[in-house]
């Protein structure tokens, strides 16, 4: 199942690529379709799991992972039919999904005793909120990748086949703006929801584990670009190399956190 | 019955000659009339643009149809046959198929994949069908004929390239802007090219035009064409702070727009984008305020760059669509086949079935009391010859139909068995 889902976000990938080359519509459906089947199949792959366990799928890094390329995934979806001309997502957000759900094969953990502290009311939403937020960013750093691209191909006057795949400049912006915008407010129901499952269960809102003070930096971080957005009219190239940047950070506290520091957070 | 295609057009005749033969809407029904009126032809559709004139028919005899239609293009264009057989082309049967498809979708035009063609062969069609002029052939043929076309629009890349200086201009903006709603678009200077490009954005939604020239008065005449609004030349610096796109062409000899001044703009514009087109040779806009924030220049190389870059894409989607054409083309000749493959074959074998009765029967009456048996073994012998004989013709017939040449080979199968 794993690898067949594999096979379909490559597939998807391949046709997105093969789109941008040959401008034939099919391809474009197809790498819309192959991607929209990867995504019912991930699902499928969560949802046994939960059933099995009873338990939302995420209280290692290992699932978390995954749930991240999903969240990520469902995104570029939207994103390619909420917006016209913009499938080109497809083509690359999918290395991205691909990279991680590697790293979810890789990493070991998924099969050992569940820890009852896990089972409260208000952890589900934690693990929701803070997923949410993630695949925003991620969707946010994919835009302004697409959109360095494309500003570097117009600005040296080349039209070549990627000036022609990727969506406008204005789209690609705003998209990276927006998913921002939305991001914010679910890193801050993500990290409300966590202070308030510490509590429930060290009766403590903030132990300054590293997960909880890099999730800070990070918030910090893109209050900080937004406030730049707004007030000091960064945008176009600019705001999409910080908001690239800030991004790396979010990886960074995904998954490096937990392998230079111990904390209570497994992931 | 022979389908044919003759005319002329952009590649093989010279103006001078188009010009005489580039008929009127009101001409065409009575050219209409005279070409049905040649013996033998019993449909017609005649074709008129500016690029090419044909005629599409459907006669009995190649030699009496072609000369009938040299003559009224003769007659119409007032010129004799000498001046006009070097540029005539006459396309028989698969290659006229060929041919009226190529024309419909547009890689017959002097420009490949523009959109207009279809337009004008529909009406060509249309015009004909009012007056009576087209049958169950040429129906079918230009139906196909768009069905052809529209699968190469479709299909193939042909119609995604953009090959005018002004198209590739709204196509950058495009790219630039998203939607050119709401987004404003400077003119400095007049031009053709200009005027074209901004008559193309506005068409593309772009929301305010401002004209902007030397000399007031030419602004305001501009604007006035254009629907815009005409500014004096010394507002150019502060119009910059708020348009979004701007066409520059202008005779001046220095540049208009520079670098020094820019750099303040596009500080105070918050790095807004900001679409320079200079069109002006020399250049009006001094080049090294590509490198700013948020400005993208584009002069007349740049763009007849893309255009000429494009119009290979088009010539590429063009072979691409000559194997939809193909295929599209054996299946009307399929069809055209079978319209006179199914009667030939019927009536060739009730032919032979009489003969069979008649001679039966004969034969029987020459018996002497025949058997029940013997009725029956005379029958089967009788059945079994025919069949035999006709066993290889039939599939002949059929494979040659599978190739796509049975209108010769039918015509003489009629006239060897009188059917």
């Amino acid at each position: 199942m794993i690898l067949l889902t594999i096979f379909l976000y490559i597939l998807a990938m391949g046709m997105s690529i093969g789109y941008a080359f040959t401008r034939d519509k099919r391809l474009e459906i197809a790498a819309l379709v192959s991607m929209i089947l990867a995504v019912i199949l991930q699902t499928g792959i969560l949802l046994l799991f939960y059933r099995k366990t009873e338990m939302f799928p995420v209280f290692d890094v290992k699932y978390a992972v995954f749930m991240f390329a999903w969240a990520l995934a469902v995104g570029a979806i939207l994103v390619s039919l909420l917006f016209r001309g913009t499938t080109a997502i497809i083509g690359f957000s999918t290395p991205l999904i691909l990279v991680l759900i590697l790293v979810f094969i890789v990493v070991k953990g998924g099969t050992k005793e569940l820890s009852p502290i896990f089972n409260t009311d208000i952890f589900p939403f934690h693990v929701v909120f803070s997923i949410t937020s993630y695949g925003l960013f991620a969707l946010s750093f994919i835009s302004s990748i697409m959109y360095i691209f494309q500003e570097t191909w117009l600005k040296h006057k080349r039209i070549i086949w990627i000036t022609k795949w990727l969506p406008s400049l204005f789209i690609l912006d705003d998209l990276a703006y927006k998913t921002l915008t939305i991001g914010l407010p679910f890193l801050t129901l993500g990290i409300i929801t966590g202070a308030l499952w510490s509590d429930s269960i060290y009766g403590t809102y903030w132990n300054w584990d590293p997960k909880e003070t890099w999730s800070l930096i990070i918030w910090f971080a893109y209050v900080f670009i937004l406030h730049g957005r707004i007030s000091l009219g960064w945008r176009g190239k600019k705001f999409a190399w910080v908001s690239a940047a800030c991004f790396l950070l979010v990886l960074f506290g995904f998954m490096g956190v937990n392998f230079l520091f111990k904390g209570y957070h497994n992931f | 019955m022979k389908l044919l295609a003759v005319g002329l057009n952009h590649k093989t005749a010279p103006v001078e000659l188009r010009e005489k033969l580039s008929f009127t809407d009101e001409q065409v029904p009575s050219i209409l009339k005279e070409i049905l009126a040649v013996a033998g032809l019993t449909e017609a559709i005649v074709l008129s643009t500016c690029n090419r004139i044909e005629f599409y028919t459907v006669s009995e005899d190649r030699d009496t149809a072609v000369d009938g239609m040299v003559a009224i293009l003769c007659k119409f264009g007032s010129i004799d046959t000498a001046s006009l057989m070097p540029y005539l082309y006459i396309h028989e049967d698969r290659d006229a198929v060929t041919h009226v498809f190529r024309v419909a979708s547009s890689l017959d035009s002097m420009v490949i994949g523009e959109a207009q063609i279809l337009g004008q062969t529909k009406d060509a069609y249309k015009t004909a069908s009012y007056h009576s002029a087209t049958g169950p052939i040429l129906n079918r043929l230009m139906h196909r004929a768009f069905g052809v076309a529209k699968k190469v629009r479709t299909f193939t890349t042909i119609g995604l390239y953009t090959v005018s200086v002004s198209s590739v201009a709204v196509e950058l903006a495009k790219k630039i802007f998203g939607r050119l709603n709401g987004k404003n678009v400077l003119m400095m200077g007049a031009g053709e090219m200009a005027e074209d490009a901004a008559k193309y954005l506005k068409d593309a939604g772009a929301t305010k035009l401002i004209v902007l020239s030397r000399t007031y008065a030419h602004a305001a005449d501009l604007a006035g064409r254009l629907k815009g609004a005409a500014v004096e030349f010394d507002e150019l610096y502060d119009q910059l702070m708020d348009v979004d796109i701007v066409i520059c062409s202008t005779s001046a000899d220095h540049y208009l727009i520079t670098n020094d001044r820019m750099a303040k703009i596009v500080k105070a514009r918050q790095y807004k984008p900001l679409f320079f087109i200079d069109i002006s040779v020399p250049r009006n806009i001094e080049p090294s305020i590509a490198s700013f924030e948020g400005v993208f220049l584009f002069d007349i190389d740049d763009l007849k760059g893309v255009t000429s870059q494009n119009m290979k894409e088009r010539e590429k989607a063009a072979s691409e669509a000559g194997r939809f054409i193909e295929e599209e083309v054996s299946k009307f000749l399929n069809w055209v086949g079978e319209l006179s493959l199914v009667p030939t074959i019927v009536s060739l074998k009730e032919k032979f079935e009489a003969i069979r009765q008649q001679e039966l029967k004969e034969a029987l009456a020459k018996c002497d009391n025949p058997t029940e048996k013997d009725r029956e073994i005379l029958d089967a012998m009788s059945r079994g010859i025919i069949n035999k004989i006709l066993h290889e013709p039939i599939t002949e017939i059929k494979n040659v139909h599978a190739r796509g040449e049975v209108l010769k080979d039918i015509t003489l199968l009629k006239k060897i068995f009188k059917i």
